[in-house]
């Protein structure tokens, strides 16, 4: 007999039988439910390490453009590598449909309408950051050049979009989220080429304009998806 | 103690998937037999709240089945379930636990107590993908069990369980069926003969057969009633 299994022998004939009153009185005790905060702190846990990882290489990218580069030109590579960031995060989002998990998650306490809101508060929250960080660094480095341009508005058309196709997607939308991204990578790369970023970056007005009108589709698209997730669409 | 299925219905564009359904479930195994396509996922999902009927409503104690509440005594097995492919057995139901609210500490004993009530406690630790079809199927049992649920929804629970899991399982629903209201549905009559303590047939939407007696004989009378033999 090995040691491992003489142990396991030895704790069984010791352990003491849990008397059926026993069980009965601990469940009568009240407990609280999970509080709302600590039911978000818990999924941050589960959220994927890449997706942290990912805000933070965007990051360190943006630096090191802004700082090691010391060009304006060089600029429309931060908007062509947030779209990627994006990704991550929507997906992280959507993971349930992908893995088959949303029938189960739907019919626990918190509910799947929860479970998302929670995970994009804290994706979004770590983006927030992100972006945050990156405002005193532009201002030192643009010299006027308005920040909302190179960073907000590929954050917010890549995650407007994908929020989009996730809606209506039935099921796992990565690949459509992914072309999307890479569109709008693209897309960022393309009028930087034909000089129309120089022009929309330098006006503070139309940059706010459209900014703030992002925000106001993001938030709609939100509200809309959060209504979907409240029940299990069969793909 | 009561779940009461009130007139409920589901549509699909063109197809009605659930026909004005009505019932009242109290304590006990009820099970849910019908064919393939007679609307028996459509029901129990709309009883578990994944999904939301076109009409008619589904109660339990006076709590809608669209509240935090009546989720909080609700367990569901799905018929087709996965897993986030990182996941072990013990972070599955740890993960499943948080969504249904409960503490790490008051988790951690339930698992340990469910993981040897499915005899899943020597694999726990493993990845799910390592796992074999009945013991996934054990798995989702336990995470369904997790927060001690009044309403145990079960679709297709013996699916993918070999005969000795089987005889294990219907015993374990017998002993759930005294405290809890248990519904499954199923195709395998056989199931239900020894556990059941009340039968719905289901049929093009709607319950055609509502009752605990048919003569000891239920195969025989749900083949004869879908137009089958025994042999």
């Amino acid at each position: 007999m090995n040691k491992r299994k003489l142990k396991s022998m030895l704790k069984e004939a010791f352990e003491v039988p849990q008397s059926p009153n026993k069980a009965r009185f601990i469940d009568k005790i009240y407990s609280p439910g999970m509080p709302l905060y600590k039911f978000i702190l818990i999924q941050a846990k589960y959220i994927r390490f890449w997706v942290y990882l990912s805000g933070i290489l965007v990051l360190l990218t943006a630096l090191y453009i802004l700082f090691g580069f010391d060009d304006v030109n060089h600029l429309w590579i931060i908007s062509s590598i947030i779209p990627f960031g994006v990704l991550c995060g929507i997906n992280e989002v959507n993971r349930s449909e992908k893995y088959k998990m949303t029938e189960i998650e739907l019919a626990t306490r918190f509910s799947k309408r929860m479970l998302v809101l929670s995970k994009m508060f804290i994706i979004g929250s770590v983006d927030f950051i992100i972006l945050t960080l990156l405002i005193p660094a532009f201002f030192v480095f643009s010299k006027g050049v308005f920040y909302g341009y190179y960073i907000l508005c590929p954050f917010l058309i890549s995650s407007y979009l994908c929020m989009i196709a996730s809606r209506k997607q039935n099921g796992d939308a990565t690949s459509i989220c992914a072309g999307i991204s890479f569109f709008v990578s693209v897309f960022f790369v393309f009028i930087e080429k034909i000089d129309l970023a120089g022009f929309i970056a330098s006006n503070m007005v139309l940059n706010f304009a459209v900014v703030v009108l992002l925000l106001g589709l993001i938030l709609n698209e939100c509200k809309l998806y959060l209504t979907k997730v409240e029940e299990f669409s069969c793909s | 103690m009561q779940l009461k299925v009130d007139r409920v219905s589901k549509q699909y564009k063109n197809k009605i998937a659930v026909d004005r359904v009505s019932f009242t479930l109290q304590k006990g195994v009820t099970g849910l037999l019908g064919a393939n396509g007679a609307g028996k996922t459509t029901l129990l999902r709309i009883i578990a709240n994944v999904l939301k009927p076109t009409s008619g409503s589904v109660a339990f104690e006076n709590l809608d089945s669209q509240s935090e509440e009546y989720r909080n005594y609700l367990g569901y097995l799905p018929q087709d379930f996965g897993y986030y492919p990182e996941f072990s057995g013990l972070d599955f139901l740890m993960y499943v636990a948080s969504l249904k609210g409960i503490e790490k500490t008051i988790a951690k004993r339930r698992i340990n107590e469910l993981l040897k009530l499915v005899n899943l406690e020597d694999v726990a630790k493993n990845k799910i993908k390592t796992y074999s079809g009945g013991m996934k199927q054990r798995l989702g049992i336990a995470q369904a069990l997790l927060n001690k649920p009044k309403i145990i929804v079960l679709d297709e629970p013996t699916a993918g369980l070999d005969v000795k899991e089987r005889a294990r399982f219907r015993d374990m629903i017998h002993e759930l069926g005294k405290e809890n209201i248990v519904l499954l549905s199923t195709h395998i009559v056989s199931d239900l003969e020894k556990v059941a303590d009340r039968i719905l047939i289901m049929k093009e939407g709607q319950i055609v057969y509502d009752g605990k007696d048919v003569d000891g004989d239920l195969e025989k009378f749900y083949l004869e009633m879908f137009g089958g033999t025994k042999e």
